[in-house]
């Protein structure tokens, strides 16, 4: 096994560990467990091979693709949920502002 | 720019009784029309005058116009709430609820600001909910009077959106994406809006559920300006996502 490898996997393991630490326990949980086994199956490739042909895919490989794209869209999902909670804590402060501006003008 | 007559005015003349207020209404100013403006410095000051001349309190909210709206509306007696940052039509008639909720109100009409909804249409609105004939009362292009000037292909976009609205809230909608409403205290109570952008007309319908509903014809005055600033039909598309991810979050 070469380093390269080695400091890819290193890096995945800090990144789902960061992502446990966070607040929503279970999420972070499971992108915890779903790291490492991203982390044991590239280790030893013949077991996800055995997963895929169990599947009725050709490759090991071909099966960690698409986990790959099936957990980036839920990501892209949970992302895009967070951009509309963002945009509904600035609406709230924007209207509180212009509320306030409005009032002012009232009392003149 | 002075501009004594409004473009509505020859209708005005043809008001019948049954669309003039009860005779115990002698103060009108604690009806207060909800008016969501973006860059309309063109047609806002009729609008605003027109709402004005029959006694209605306006509140205009500037969603951070970058012309003269503001301005123009305040000038011509409209209360007026400013964005200060651009935040779409949904945020803008919220806006203008919480302020409206401040103060002691009887009646609350949304009221498009591109000049395409008439203060007679608006009046029948009121009067239904004076009547106490519902909490809500919605204008609809497609009950009785045909719009004018309608393109075909809005139209179909339009009965197709009020098909989902019908089959989603059960409420007998025919008209969901029509920006003239009147709405009781209990209603401006209820209702909530927190799509920001062109999904609250369904927002706010899948919240009348507790509220007694009613809809009534109003004419819808399609003129160049009013098509350009309208809905672009690919926006349906948006719109069905927004309520989708709004699911999750709201």
């Amino acid at each position: 096994m070469n380093l390269i490898l080695i400091l890819i996997l290193i890096v995945v393991a800090l990144i789902g560990l960061r992502i446990a630490l966070h607040r929503n326990r279970i999420l972070g949980l499971l992108t915890f467990g779903i790291s490492f086994l991203g982390i044991y199956l590239v280790i030893f490739p013949e077991y996800s091979t055995r997963i895929a042909n169990a599947l009725g895919v050709g490759r090991g490989a071909d099966l960690l693709l698409y986990f790959l794209f099936v957990i980036s869209i839920l990501g892209l999902f949970f992302v895009y949920i967070r951009i509309d909670q963002n945009n509904q804590l600035i609406t709230k402060l924007a209207r509180s502002i212009a509320l306030l501006s409005a009032s002012k003008k009232d009392k003149n | 720019m002075k501009c004594a007559k409004m473009h509505g005015d020859g209708k005005h003349m043809n008001l019948n009784s049954q669309n003039s207020l009860p005779l115990h209404l002698k103060n009108n100013n604690d009806i207060f029309f909800i008016v969501p403006a973006f860059n309309e410095a063109s047609t806002i000051e009729n609008v605003v005058r027109s709402i004005v001349e029959h006694g209605f309190t306006p509140v205009v909210i500037d969603d951070c116009s970058s012309d003269q709206t503001a301005d123009i509306a305040y000038s011509c007696g409209a209360v007026v709430i400013r964005h200060p940052i651009n935040l779409g039509q949904g945020a803008a008639l919220q806006t203008g609820i919480e302020y409206c909720l401040t103060k002691n109100f009887r009646v609350l009409v949304t009221f498009d600001s591109d000049g395409q909804h008439q203060i007679k249409d608006a009046i029948c609105l009121i009067n239904s909910i004076l009547n106490d004939e519902a909490d809500i009362v919605c204008g609809s292009r497609f009950l009785g009077t045909n719009a004018i000037g309608i393109p075909p292909v809005r139209s179909l976009f339009l009965q197709i959106a009020a098909l989902y609205t019908r089959l989603s809230t059960g409420l007998p909608a025919t008209d969901a994406h029509n920006g003239l409403r009147a709405l009781s205290k209990k209603a401006a109570k209820t209702i909530r809006i927190t799509h920001n952008r062109m999904a609250h007309a369904s927002e706010l319908m899948t919240q009348v559920k507790n509220l007694r509903f009613k809809e009534l014809p109003v004419e819808i005055l399609y003129t160049q300006h009013s098509l350009a600033k309208g809905q672009k039909l690919t926006n349906s598309i948006n719109i069905l996502i927004e309520l989708f991810i709004g699911k999750f979050t709201k």
